[in-house]
């Protein structure tokens, strides 16, 4: 016999009339007052017509089963039943269970509609990984491309590149405020200078702007050049490359194309590098 | 009410009847008609009556369908004393018990105090008894040696029968609700360790103790073996309709 509850197993000495007689009385009269404890009787008899079917029993209880429990014609059909259901479970197929049990426990609702959740979010989490792998990608390329465009645009002009290459200085119609030329420094690496003037009130559309050296001679005149509204003021933007900014003083003139008014001048002072 | 109850009473009786005289080997038939020719000598001079047995009810509880439901628990619980005591005819000595204290219960209903079912216990031990100082045929001091069990398969006649409760078996599961026959086919399938295990995953499967699937398990066991019973018990050109 397999292993059993101590009550189960009571039960089942009982059945095979070999329970002591003293217990007899407390059993019995337990059966007729407790009806689960009657089912539970019920239960280790068909337990153990099963396996008496599947030769199960020890010897001893097999021969107690023959000479004491099967007394009855009660039992008799009871055995003929287990030798049938014993023959039908044989033959019977399994049935499949692709979610077994899941009409019948709320908990399994439970879980198959979880795991659709998670199926949901995991599509839903790859294709926004994937998007953003393909946007890193593409990122990637325009950088490539942007370096690639810088390194052209320096190659092709060199001394404009970039904004550290340029000395940017503000000059006031004149020179300093101080009475002196207004220094800027030029140090190695620059590659030009950017001076900011304020407009000449009367300028009308394109101004004209000639660098002259200490002898008022004429270095370079610079054409196409229009005012810039930078706050509340009009603004001239100039950028001259440093090869015509050698040390020594300097002046800006600045002069309408399509007037006769007279040029503002801006004087200044390229120092020491 | 007590029409029906009567009604279940004198059908189970005449099933019970034939029962016994197919299933008894030779050496016990004489045995078996000569005990119930007995018991139905006792019944006759005991003779209930309808208004005896409403007063038994009563006994038993003052709502009628509550105490008809208590009569067949006890009726069973008698039954499964009975057989357990080695009782050739546990359904008969069932009846026998309910018939004397019926008869008693006009005292009863005003004396006795306690459990109902003890005083039916005091009479099922007078009844074995009894029983134990009948005179027996002979052949039944060999009896294990004459009963029928795992080797009823040698025999054609037990072939036969055998056959007999498998289609009735398979008539009565048709009957069963799918998930009943499911479960019962399941639950009963595994031999030994495999039985245990099985069983555990089963139980997993439906979302139940094992516990509640075995007592789920003896529940359509008991209805289909009921249904196997009647089937059984009909002609056989009647059974399988």
């Amino acid at each position: 016999m397999k292993s059993q509850a101590p009550e189960s197993h009571e039960l089942v000495q009982y059945l095979l009339g070999k329970l002591p007689s003293e217990r007899l009385e407390s059993i019995e009269q337990r059966i007729l007052l407790d009806d689960d404890f009657h089912q539970e009787a019920k239960i280790a008899e068909e337990d153990l017509l099963d396996d008496y079917v599947n030769g199960e029993l020890t010897l001893e209880d097999r021969r107690l089963f023959e000479t004491n429990f099967l007394t009855s014609s009660l039992r008799q059909q009871k055995l003929q039943f287990a030798l049938a259901l014993k023959k039908k479970c044989a033959t019977a197929q399994p049935p499949v269970h692709f979610f077994p049990g899941w009409q019948r426990s709320p908990y399994l609702y439970a879980c198959a509609a979880l795991v659709i959740v998670v199926a949901v979010l995991a599509s839903l989490n790859y294709r926004l990984a994937r998007q953003l792998q393909q946007e890193h990608l593409q990122a990637s390329v325009l950088t490539k491309e942007l370096e690639t465009a810088r390194q052209h645009e320096s190659a092709a002009a060199p001394g404009w590149g970039s904004q550290d290459a340029l000395v940017v200085a503000s000059l006031q119609p004149g020179g300093a405020r101080s009475g002196g030329l207004q220094e800027i420094s030029v140090p190695s690496g620059v590659r030009a200078a950017q001076f900011s003037l304020p407009a000449p009130a009367d300028l009308r559309g394109e101004a004209l702007v000639d660098l002259l050296n200490d002898n008022n001679q004429v270095i370079t005149t610079l054409a196409g050049v229009y005012p810039q509204k930078i706050g509340d003021k009009e603004m001239l933007i100039v950028t001259f490359p440093r090869e015509y900014l050698p040390r020594g003083n300097y002046f800006l003139r600045v002069r309408g194309r399509m007037s006769d008014s007279i040029p503002n001048k801006f004087s200044f002072k390229v120092g020491s590098r | 009410m007590s029409t029906t109850i009567r009604f279940i009473r004198s059908n189970q009786a005449n099933a019970r009847k034939s029962r016994d005289v197919e299933f008894f080997p030779p050496a016990w038939q004489g045995h078996t008609v000569q005990w119930i020719a007995t018991r139905r000598k006792t019944t006759a001079s005991q003779d209930i009556r309808q208004e005896d047995f409403d007063r038994l009810l009563l006994w038993l509880d003052p709502d009628r369908t509550r105490a008809g439901e208590r009569y067949e628990r006890i009726h069973n619980k008698l039954t499964t004393i009975f057989a357990a005591r080695g009782g050739a005819f546990p359904e008969e000595m069932a009846d026998d018990c309910i018939n004397r204290v019926t008869q008693k219960v006009p005292e009863l209903i005003h004396s006795y105090e306690g459990e109902p079912e003890l005083y039916f216990y005091g009479v099922v031990k007078f009844i074995l008894l009894e029983w134990s100082r009948r005179p027996r045929p002979a052949e039944l001091d060999n009896m294990g040696q004459n009963i029928p069990g795992v080797e009823i398969h040698a025999t054609g006649e037990s072939v036969a029968k055998v056959e007999g409760h498998f289609a009735c078996l398979e008539k009565c599961l048709g009957q069963l609700a799918e998930s009943s026959r499911e479960l019962v086919l399941e639950y009963y399938q595994q031999d030994k360790k495999a039985k245990i295990d099985h069983r555990a995953a089963l139980a997993n499967r439906l979302g139940i103790a094992v516990n509640a699937l075995r007592i789920r398990a003896h529940r359509i066991r008991q209805v289909l073996e009921k249904c196997v019973l009647q089937c059984i018990n009909q002609p056989a050109g009647l059974r399988y309709q």
